[in-house]
């Protein structure tokens, strides 16, 4: 059990929590963008940053990266002192020189209290802020279809080389999980393109309605050790057809 | 063949040793600065053949002062001449080797006091350093395992594998004090304990930083071989860039020829102990100076920095315990085994015992690879093994540290060369490089040169360093320009701060060093830049006006000579005159005038 | 089917004595909504000529569940308290893969927060049974 004391208040955790985990269990908000629970930490966007200590230091606080920085016992926690947000802020309008269309980095940086960017502001209309969470999820998943590609600013977000991207599936996980919108795709009820790629959509045999693409099928039939044609109907069919079974198997009883 | 424990080696030590008797030996140095040694080589060769001299011509590594190459010495006779071409061999063959006469334009000239030396114990900026990480500098060649075995190399190892326990090896280093010469100075022992203590079936030890294996591959490779042995690693890794194809060759051929030799590889000198080395090449980012970066770079990723949460000693390569040393630290590690931790402690300071290998460069009269002992000051570095600012002009400022450093002024002469004091004036050990500045150069324009330079070196992982260097440099681009407002200065310096405090690895905590520091020290050299839109400096062209100070002005045209736009007009020993309208403030007359005659206005 | 769970309790179905009178359904929407705002409920009942040939649908909480062996991510996972497999929506990724997987159609996918939503017994409360007015479901 470890006993820290987070913005005055006591917190109790448990070994291998980390600073951000204790926080949010004990309700105090911490901001982030390139984190998220299905995947490992990143500590990119630097906007979880907080001022920890141990109790008995006499030094300065240090500013650690709560996503990662392991929840220590005695250790002092501040998640919201000038010089935590005076980070943060710069990192909010550094994100909003750089992505000014979106609206999530515009509210997000609003509500630190930084109304407009106090630099200039970017013209491509990207909407990227390189959290990364794309790339990860993706890589999670197992397909590695996409990355950053390049550095520094240059950096982005490709396919290999920038051509279609060959080993995407089509799960739209790397547009899902992206908190700003930026990874675009394009869907009807027979296809969907992304990454450079057209997909052909899986439908349910009974209402026609799409369910997924043929390559997530085949991929995560592989991965669940499902054969293809596990993956055949939405759930409203399948649903109908277990209460019809149930209803049938309860007819020949009674 | 292979040695098969530590009498084999002593006697393959003697071997080596014995295998010129007889002869003299000749050594011309070829490292990666140096053109012309193979001609020089060549040409002694040839010359003591006809001549019936008995001479073993030998290749040396970089003595660590290119701008006197190609250098030959004359190790039994302590000679050293520079600057030695291949029509000097007669001489070199007669009257050098054969009587001990060098002739005056072969002795080096020392920048200070314009004297002359032949005598590699006498020559002021060499005998003023105090060698072990370089001990084997230009006097081996970094090829040959048979010279590094001579000069005793692999001996600590021999003498840690056989007699010591890795336990003991660790106190060892502990109670020498080394501190990793990578540039942040943790404690080598401390960093050796953690990994042997760390849980996991294998380890790892890595080698990385190209200077030591340029001029000393062997040195290294011995270090990291006690390291391995310390921590328990059985494979490891030498991270070498791609670009640096002097050094691969050489690490690539040192690894080979050790591991046949049975001092690298299965069963090391005949030990129960085995090692085997692994050459990774990786580019040339700047982020490679990042421990996490560089392990990611030999797993075949992208080399990113990750948060040291756990540190790579706890988890690094692949996910195992990995100890990862500069090759300049590793180097040390043979003569702290051999020599014992109270002798390595009698040099440097308490804090960093020890030697520090610097690059001294800029405008100073004798550049090169100097290593001194920690706390040696800025003052004694500079003005008396680097014999000053060249040329007339004075000292204004010094880089620290490589790119990432800051920049320290005159007042600032009396730093000791550590972590702490450079730490404490905004400047860091680093790389260990200093680049002189004159007082003909621009401290806003330096830092907007090296923030825009880290700018694009910025792996992009975390915001504040990928976007923060980026509108740092724009900042200072537009002071330069002549567009920066007074209120630019408060947010330059509440941007750097952010970006030092809250970036992810060393590169971004550190890139701010140089705006930080140059507005520390030069505030009015930027106020002028916002205020009064001028560069005293007189380097940012669109703020910079020369004049001719007629007094000064001898008439002697070499400044119309380089004017490359033809601004300067004036009959011979007449004043010269620049009209403004046509000078494009390029400054090329400046850099010519010997009469310091061309004056910002 | 399902496991034994801490708490050592059952949903139980008895669906002759269910009238369709979807109670259940409401109960549902409104403990996993929010004030005001009643969700889609992850149980429901079909009408197939009123009782006793009524049947009430829920989640199995399948021992060996496809959902839990397509998640990429981890997101589901079973509840030792009571045995539920519960959709952890901090780490769902949306993909939408166990919807697809469950043979039974028990996952669905939430079409405003893009993640998956399933039955968790309510955390060990379940809404559904607390309210069925004939002991149709029954959790003890």
């Amino acid at each position: 059990m470890i006993a820290m004391d987070i913005d005055g208040r006591r917190v109790v955790t448990e070994e291998g929590r980390t600073l951000l985990d204790a926080a949010r269990e004990a309700g105090i908000d911490i901001p982030t963008l390139c984190h998220h629970e299905a995947l490992e930490p990143f500590g990119g966007c630097r906007l979880c940053v907080v001022e920890a200590a141990p109790a008995d230091s006499r030094g300065p606080a240090e500013l650690v990266i709560s996503c990662l920085a392991p929840a220590r016992d005695g250790l002092v926690v501040r998640t919201a002192s000038e010089r935590v947000k005076e980070a943060r802020r710069t990192v909010l309008d550094l994100l909003l020189a750089r992505c000014p269309t979106s609206d999530v980095i515009r509210r997000l940086a609003a509500e630190h209290g930084v109304p407009r960017t106090s630099f200039p502001e970017s013209t491509d209309g990207s909407k990227c802020i390189l959290c990364m969470l794309c790339e990860r999820v993706c890589a999670k998943i197992g397909a590695h279809a996409i990355g950053g590609a390049g550095k520094s600013r240059g950096k982005r977000i490709a396919a290999p080389f920038d051509l279609a991207a060959e080993d995407c599936i089509g799960c739209l996980a790397c547009a899902r999980i992206c908190p700003t919108g930026h990874i675009g795709y394009e869907e009807t009820d027979d296809e969907r393109k992304i990454w450079g790629r057209t997909f052909r959509m899986v439908k349910c045999e009974v209402t026609g309605r799409p369910l997924m693409t043929e390559e997530q099928r085949s991929f995560e039939a592989k991965r669940a050790g499902l054969p293809e044609d596990w993956f055949t109907k939405c759930p409203e069919s399948k649903r109908r057809e277990t209460a019809e079974t149930i209803a049938k198997a309860f007819e020949e009883v009674r | 063949m292979k040695l098969d424990g530590r009498e084999a080696f002593s006697r393959a030590g003697e071997a080596a040793r014995g295998r010129d008797a007889g002869r003299t030996v000749v050594r011309v140095c070829r490292g990666g600065g140096c053109r012309g040694g193979a001609a020089v080589a060549a040409a002694i060769e040839s010359t003591a053949r006809e001549a019936g001299t008995v001479l073993a011509v030998r290749s040396a590594g970089c003595h660590g002062c290119c701008d006197l190459g190609p250098v030959v010495t004359v190790p039994a006779a302590g000679l050293f001449l520079a600057g030695v071409k291949p029509a000097d061999a007669p001489e070199i063959v007669t009257k050098v080797i054969g009587a001990g006469e060098v002739p005056d334009r072969l002795a080096v000239k020392d920048a200070a006091t314009k004297k002359r030396f032949a005598r590699e114990a006498e020559i002021p900026f060499l005998a003023g350093q105090t060698r072990i990480g370089l001990r084997n500098a230009g006097r081996i060649d970094p090829a040959d395992l048979d010279d590094a075995i001579a000069a005793g190399t692999y001996g600590a190892a021999a003498k840690a594998l056989t007699t010591m326990t890795p336990e003991q090896v660790i106190a060892v280093i502990e109670a020498s004090g080394l501190r990793g010469r990578g540039g942040a100075g943790f404690s080598t022992g401390l960093k050796w304990r953690a990994c042997r203590e760390a849980t996991g079936d294998d380890r790892f030890a890595v080698a990385n930083g190209t200077v030591l294996l340029e001029i000393d591959p062997h040195a290294v490779l011995e270090g990291l071989l006690i390291a391995a042995y310390a921590v328990g690693a059985h494979e490891g890794f030498v991270f070498a860039r791609a670009d640096s194809a002097r050094a691969v060759a050489l690490v690539k051929g040192a690894i080979e020829t050790a591991t046949a030799r049975g001092l690298l590889g299965e069963r090391i000198l005949g030990t129960d102990f085995s090692f085997t080395v692994r050459l990774a090449l990786g580019g040339s980012e700047f982020v490679c100076g990042e421990s996490t970066a560089v392990l990611r770079a030999i797993e075949g990723l992208v080399p990113e920095p990750r948060v040291k949460y756990p540190r790579s000693a706890e988890r690094g390569l692949f996910g195992r315990p990995t100890v990862l040393d500069n090759s300049e630290t590793l180097a040390l590690v043979p003569v702290v085994v051999a020599r014992g931790p109270e002798e390595f402690r009698k040099v440097g300071t308490a804090e960093s015992p020890g030697t520090k290998v610097l690059n001294l460069g800029g405008r100073v009269r004798q550049g090169g690879l100097f290593e001194v002992p920690f706390g040696t000051t800025l003052r004694t570095l500079v003005f008396g093994l680097g014999g000053g600012v060249a040329g007339k002009r004075r000292f204004k400022a010094a880089m620290v540290g490589g790119p990432s450093g800051g920049i320290l002024g005159e007042a600032d002469l009396d730093t000791p060369l550590d972590y702490g004091p450079l730490a404490a004036r905004g400047a860091i050990v680093g790389s260990g490089n200093v680049m002189v500045m004159d007082d003909h150069s621009c401290p806003v324009d330096v830092a907007r040169y090296f923030t825009h330079s880290l700018a694009a070196e910025s792996c992009g992982k975390c915001v504040p360093c990928r976007e923060g260097l980026h509108h740092l440099a724009e900042i200072l681009t537009r002071i330069t320009l002549g567009e920066g407002t007074p209120a630019d200065l408060p947010r330059l310096r509440a941007l750097a701060r952010v970006v030092a405090d809250a970036s992810l690895c060393g590169l971004g905590k550190t890139a701010p060093n140089v705006v930080l520091s140059t507005l520390d020290r030069f505030e009015a050299e930027y106020r002028a830049h916002v205020e009064d839109r001028k560069c005293p400096g007189g380097v940012c062209r669109a703020l910079t006006k020369f004049e001719i100070d007629t007094d000064l002005c001898e008439g002697c045209q070499a400044c119309q000579k380089v004017c490359p736009t033809g601004a300067i007009s004036g009959a011979k020993k007449q004043p010269h005159r620049i009209d403004p309208e046509i000078c494009t403030a390029c400054g090329m007359c400046r850099t010519k005038c010997k009469f310091d005659a061309i004056t910002v206005v | 089917m399902a496991k034994a769970a801490v708490n050592g309790k059952r949903l139980i179905v008895t669906p002759d004595r269910c009238t369709s009178c979807r109670t259940c359904e409401l109960a549902c929407s409104f403990r996993h909504g929010a004030p005001n705002r009643p969700a889609v409920p992850r149980l429901r009942t079909f009408d197939f000529g009123g009782p006793p040939k009524n049947v009430i649908l829920t989640c199995f909480q399948c021992d060996d569940a496809a959902c839990v062996r397509v998640c990429p991510v981890t997101a589901l996972v079973r509840s030792g308290e009571t045995g539920a497999i519960v959709v952890l929506e901090r780490r769902c990724i949306g993909c939408g893969s166990c919807a697809v997987a469950c043979p039974f159609g028990q996952i669905e996918m939430d079409p405003v927060k893009l993640l998956a939503r399933k039955c968790d017994l309510c955390g060990g409360d379940p809404a559904c049974a607390a309210f069925c007015p004939t002991k149709a479901l029954e959790y003890r």
